[in-house]
């Protein structure tokens, strides 16, 4: 990071194929298209190239700070209405579509899935942060510039949520 | 919290680690990190300075030291000698002279 702050392209380079799986994968997620998931990493990638210096190390980690970035870039592009709504298409790409699993897993999965796609977006972006990114409730607090208690809300929030939602299992 | 409860709470647990599993999303596309790197904008003179500057704290304070000995180094190439610094001397020997001379007046002899 030291390098890229001082303009030092091989070193961005690595530091963009160790991170953008991580990356893209979140903003598929939070945006549920793959185009608008690839303008969001590339804004991402492009603010790190001109902010480098303003990363600092001891005070948040990097792939928090990364994930910061990108989810500010995710609700500016919302706010602009730039994003699909929650009725439009969703990506092929996120279905939750796993050859392992019974018709009836399988149909759970997908019940869940549209669960989790009509959740109000600061509820959906903590659940995923902290279930899908292994980031910890403090560190998605810092990515959404929230507090740890919110976020534990909105977690606490979008569980009950998809609970009540859930078909009666069979156990 | 009753049976029921929990049994959700682990259907859920365990429907939400298979569904958000990372590992079952596609990479991001190799097009795209090409992309990424080829339209990097050039870092304008500002932005290198700054991010130079910040590297390190020793960059920092060197920054803010270098005006104050480029001061300095100003003032005292440029010292010449002042040429009414001689006058001062001649002043101070006559105030010197005066004070004297009035410290000797007794009182009442002023006037």
């Amino acid at each position: 990071m030291l390098a890229v702050r001082n303009g030092d392209q091989e070193a961005f380079a690595v530091l963009v194929r160790r991170h953008i799986n991580s990356l893209y994968k979140y903003a598929l997620r939070l945006s549920r298209c793959a185009t608008q998931a690839e303008d969001l990493v590339q804004e991402t990638w492009l603010a790190v190239w001109k902010s480098a210096h303003r990363f600092s190390p001891g005070q948040v980690r990097l792939t928090t700070w990364l994930h910061r970035i990108l989810h500010n870039k995710f609700v500016d592009a919302h706010r602009r209405n730039k994003l699909v709504n929650d009725s439009d298409v969703i990506d092929a790409q996120i279905d939750p579509y796993r050859p392992d699993l019974d018709a009836e897993q399988q149909q759970q999965l997908e019940h869940l899935q549209v669960q989790i796609d009509r959740l109000p977006t600061r509820q959906r972006a903590a659940l995923l942060l902290t279930c899908a990114q292994g980031l910890s409730n403090s560190e998605a607090a810092q990515v959404m510039g929230q507090s740890r208690r919110a976020v534990e809300s909105l977690l606490a929030r979008a569980r009950r949520t998809l609970k009540t939602s859930m078909p009666e299992q069979k156990v | 919290m009753s049976n029921q409860d929990d049994e959700q709470n682990r259907a859920l647990d365990e429907q939400l680690g298979m569904l958000l599993d990372n590992r079952a999303l596609p990479p991001a596309p190799a097009h795209l990190t090409q992309r990424i790197l080829a339209n990097l904008p050039p870092r304008t003179p500002l932005e290198s300075i700054a991010g130079w500057l910040q590297t390190s704290p020793w960059r920092t304070a060197m920054a803010a030291t270098l005006p104050i000995l480029l001061g300095f180094s100003l003032g005292f190439s440029g010292y010449v000698a002042d040429p009414d610094a001689v006058n001062l001397d001649v002043e101070a020997i006559v105030f010197a002279d005066n004070l004297g001379d009035y410290l000797n007046t007794e009182v009442g002899d002023e006037f």
